[in-house]
């Protein structure tokens, strides 16, 4: 069955972006408003506000310490928020029995891919559908291997994490984000903690999973990405949301000196 | 010296640690079980069970064991009435006692797992409950194993304690064996060498378990 599903949701994906920049419906798959956070005193977030459509990538750079993290764990409440409200899917994340809801609708990948370790790769892919989707055994592995198949792993199934390389690593993070079939991913820095020689394999992955049609919030210092992926960049500084413009118009003409100033250092190192 | 005497009464002490090894199994299963649980309750974020769980792991780590053993043996058929022969007396002793020690045991091991484990899962939807389920808590086994063992093997030679309730484990054996016999040194140190030839078993089939668990998952 998984796979049929699975070939079932890239034709509809491949309908919602036969071109590139062109989320069809336009009512907003995620909604942040006056989003504010504090840890302790400290203002880390300030008055974020910030509408996602379905199929849209978008991607956040800024300083580090500007709460790019903390902004996107937010929208599946690994973080606390004081003020203010977000809505994922028609699900409002302050009702807390929406929260399991929402979360198996976003899928997230970190920095350091969090792989469970006294897991194989096949059971890290299959555990959540199994136990969230209600999915049997012989169907969760059968999506697991059209997972790993995709994002290029397929004969590493029986291994463990801790024998995989990084970029390997962070490919089965996406499949096991992948295999509960989100509506959204969240990615925070996925190719930040790898070498060089592999980040390449990671944002193909990531590639391929726009073009299908996902909606994508990435944080991200990889401004080639940015330029080419992206539908929309957003530049944080301090805590404040403080662009939000396409890729040709943030690297080509940013309004900001905050911005321009961001964008000579990345740009020039 | 005369090893002719232990070698005589053997079965006798043979008898004594089948009774030893009975205490230990018993009580390290039942420590393993409350002891996970009076950790997860040290760990819980509802303050009163939080606090019961501390205070009785202190109260059960403040006191020596054989004061503990005395108030479960002589001391709870005065309050109710309830009189325990010296086996379930020992087990029962022994089981609280290792609960404590295994409940802080397994409070390091949970928390040494990374907080990015616990976030993973619940970024998948999993609730706090199965995230401790299914990823928390069995890494936190792993993890846990050496200290675990050592507590085994601190339990295993405690239960010589016993002999001070009249359980006929193996030091009691012993203590028989060598009043009559008037041989102390030979008899205590064939009882040692039993004692030993214990520890290294267990030691040795922890060390194979934690090599099987340790094969899938090089870091
Ligand atoms: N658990 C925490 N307790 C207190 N302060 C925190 C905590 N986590 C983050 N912060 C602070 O919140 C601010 C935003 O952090 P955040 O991790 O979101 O930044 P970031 O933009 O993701 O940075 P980076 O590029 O380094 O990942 C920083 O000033 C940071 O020091
Ligand atoms: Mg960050």
């Amino acid at each position: 069955m998984s796979t049929a599903d699975l070939s079932a949701q890239n034709l509809s994906a491949q309908k919602l972006t036969a071109g590139k920049e062109v989320p069809v419906s336009s009512e907003p798959i995620i909604e942040i408003q006056n989003l504010n956070k504090w840890y302790g005193q400290h203002h880390v977030l300030k008055d974020v506000n910030m509408q996602v459509l379905p199929g849209q990538k978008v991607v956040v750079v800024g300083p580090s310490g500007s709460g790019k993290s903390t902004l996107i764990r937010c929208i599946n409440r690994l973080e606390e928020f004081q003020q203010g409200d977000i809505v994922v899917n028609g699900h409002r994340l302050t009702e807390a029995r929406n929260l399991p809801l929402v979360r198996r609708e976003v899928g997230m990948v970190f920095q350091s891919f969090n792989l469970f370790p006294h897991m194989s790769v096949l059971e890290n892919v299959t555990l959540a559908p199994r136990k969230l989707r209600g999915l049997s055994e012989a169907d969760a592995r059968a999506r697991a291997a059209a997972l790993l198949e995709r994002v290029g792993i397929a004969e590493q199934a029986a291994k463990f994490p801790g024998q995989l390389s990084g970029g390997q690593q962070q490919r089965v993070a996406i499949a096991r984000a992948l295999a509960m079939q989100p509506q959204v991913m969240l990615f925070d820095e996925p190719t930040s903690a790898l070498d060089p020689e592999v980040v390449g394999e990671v944002l193909d992955v990531m590639r391929g999973l726009a073009q299908e049609g996902m909606t994508m919030i990435v944080v991200t210092h990889e401004m080639g990405f940015a330029r080419e992926v992206a539908d929309r960049v957003v530049f944080m500084d301090r805590g404040e949301l403080l662009e939000d413009l396409p890729p040709a118009e943030f690297f080509g003409a940013p309004r900001l000196e905050r911005t321009q100033n961001f964008l000579s250092r990345v740009l020039n190192h | 010296m005369d090893f002719q005497l232990i070698v005589d009464s053997l079965p006798f002490l043979l008898k004594g640690a089948v009774l030893t090894i009975q205490v230990t199994v018993i009580a390290l299963v039942a420590g393993i079980v409350l002891g996970t649980l009076l950790a997860l309750a040290r760990l819980s974020p509802i303050k009163p069970l939080s606090w019961l769980a501390t205070a009785y792991i202190e109260l059960i780590r403040g006191t020596p064991l054989l004061v503990q053993i005395f108030l479960i043996y002589f001391g709870l058929p005065q309050v109710t009435g309830i009189n325990l022969d010296p086996f379930p007396a020992g087990v029962l002793a022994f089981s609280l006692n290792s609960a404590a020690y295994v409940a802080e045991i397994m409070r390091s091991g949970i928390q040494g797992v990374p907080r990015g484990q616990t976030e993973a899962s619940l970024s998948l939807g999993f609730s706090p409950r199965d995230t401790m389920r299914y990823i928390v808590l069995p890494q936190a086994f792993r993890r846990v194993l050496p200290p675990l063992v050592n507590e085994s093997l601190n339990l295993l030679k405690n239960t010589s304690l016993l002999s001070s309730i009249a359980l006929v484990e193996l030091t009691r054996a012993g203590q028989i064996v060598a009043a009559r016999s008037y041989k102390p040194f030979e008899m205590y140190l064939g009882i040692a060498l039993v004692y030993l030839a214990m520890t290294m078993v267990l030691s040795f089939l922890s060390s194979r378990v934690e090599k099987r668990w340790g094969a899938g998952e090089r870091r």
